[in-house]
């Protein structure tokens, strides 16, 4: 049986099974504190949660006994800034302000962890996070300064993807900076992502992959040559590991949103949650949705059963659609929302139980298997 | 010799009771203070070796 853990705004709350069947709250960690991401390592079962304390920055929690107890790791961190040389006027603080993206290395690197942060950087870890290194090569690239915060006061990466064929294979993407892919664990990277349209840039920049706004990747477990795109300007896929998208078909009633969830074992099905474009920001209408596509894109369908459809203005993150880890054929999704609404569906996304509608706004939901 | 005491909303992550240690530049006592709870240094300090930008840091009050 699945657990579930949600990021939220004032900790972390832990959703399981109760007596009965239904699903409820059995703990919450870090009472107060804003977490951005949760993770649970499905390679040993640790949890990790990234906290952002206002005052006293980014902080990483461990636990290896499913919360009974947390210890501090150090968090990602940056080297000294340079005080001469070309960086040295850089106008991105070298300071970490938030871990937006943490995801294990493949089966046959137990101990690595990737994390992404904003300002936008990859770190790894190579001992489980006890310690972590910057990827240089990618924090020293020049393209960089194009990149731009969107909404955020700097770019920042909140999707790292490893590929499971090829543990030095790592694909990453940055809001506002586009797809990028190593092939050797980090130490050289390679702007992808031809295809990808922000045209309420110059015509001239539209296609330039560098200034694309990402909102979040999903790689198909089976074929991670799959990738599925949520970007500011629409839904994409590749089929090519991510060097050129095709913009898809809009899913109805828009294709405006942040998160996208591809299906691990079918690269023809994925998960959106439609949203107002793109100053607004809220359930189109009033009403919240999910939408699946079962053939490659080209067709989605929308399903609201037991979402809010009245004055619901939910916002759903990167990071607040995950599935469950996968048994067979059955798909359980968690939805979470800004203002605090937690859905479960047990149908692949067809229908949906809510499981609370006022917690704290929730930053990520995931998923860890049974103890 | 600086009496260094930190704010009970930062204590709620990282004990470190009041304590007196050289006197010396701001710099200097921070650091001092540090080293009996060095989990504190990154919670009042950035990776650059600023004081973060929400923190506070009263000098003979």
């Amino acid at each position: 049986m699945a657990t579930l853990l949600l990021a939220t705004r004032k900790g972390v709350f832990v959703v399981d099974r109760l007596t009965g069947g239904d699903w409820g709250i059995i703990a919450h960690h870090f009472q107060g504190d804003a977490v951005t991401r949760v993770f649970a390592d499905p390679r040993d079962g640790a949890w990790y949660v990234a906290l952002r304390h206002g005052h006293y920055g980014v902080k990483l929690q461990k636990s290896l006994n499913r919360g009974a107890s947390w210890t501090e790791i150090p968090a990602p961190a940056f080297p000294k800034k340079p005080e001469h040389g070309p960086w040295a006027n850089d106008e991105t603080p070298w300071t970490v302000d938030l871990v937006w993206a943490l995801a294990p290395g493949a089966s046959n690197e137990p101990s690595v962890l990737w994390a992404g942060c904003m300002p936008a950087a990859v770190f790894r870890s190579g001992d489980s996070g006890t310690s972590w290194q910057l990827c240089e090569s990618f924090w020293l690239d020049e393209r960089r300064r194009a990149w731009m915060g969107g909404g955020n006061d700097h770019p920042g990466m909140h999707s790292v993807c490893v590929d499971p064929r090829d543990s030095r294979h790592i694909t990453v993407a940055i809001s506002c900076g586009g797809v990028w892919t190593t092939h050797d664990a980090g130490a050289k990277w390679e702007l992808i992502g031809q295809g990808l349209e922000a045209p309420y840039t110059p015509p001239d920049l539209a296609f330039d992959p560098n200034v694309q706004d990402v909102h979040s990747i999903s790689a198909c477990t089976a074929e991670p040559d799959v990738i599925w795109a949520q970007h500011h300007c629409g839904v994409y896929r590749s089929v090519d590991g991510g060097a050129n998208f095709t913009r898809l078909p809009a899913p109805m009633p828009g294709d405006f949103g942040f998160v996208i969830v591809a299906d691990p074992s079918n690269p023809q099905r994925a998960w959106v949650a439609p949203a107002v474009s793109d100053a607004n920001r809220y359930a189109i209408d009033g009403a919240l949705c999910v939408c699946r596509t079962d053939d490659g894109g080209q067709t989605w369908q929308q399903f609201r059963s037991g979402l809010p459809q009245n004055h619901a203005y939910h916002l759903v993150y990167r990071h607040g659609l995950a599935l469950a880890p996968a048994t067979g054929s059955e798909r359980v999704l968690a939805m979470a929302s800004t203002t605090g609404g937690v859905w479960i569906s047990a149908d692949a996304g067809e229908s949906w139980t809510t499981l609370d509608a006022s917690l704290p706004p929730v930053a990520a939901v995931g998923w860890c298997g049974a103890g | 010799m600086p009496l260094v005491t930190f704010a009970p909303q930062l204590q709620r992550h990282v004990p470190c009771p009041p304590q007196q240690v050289p006197a010396g530049s701001l710099d200097a006592v921070l650091r001092a203070a540090f080293l009996a709870a060095p989990m504190i240094e990154r919670y009042v300090l950035d990776e650059q070796g600023a004081v973060r930008k929400h923190v506070a840091v009263f000098v003979n009050n």
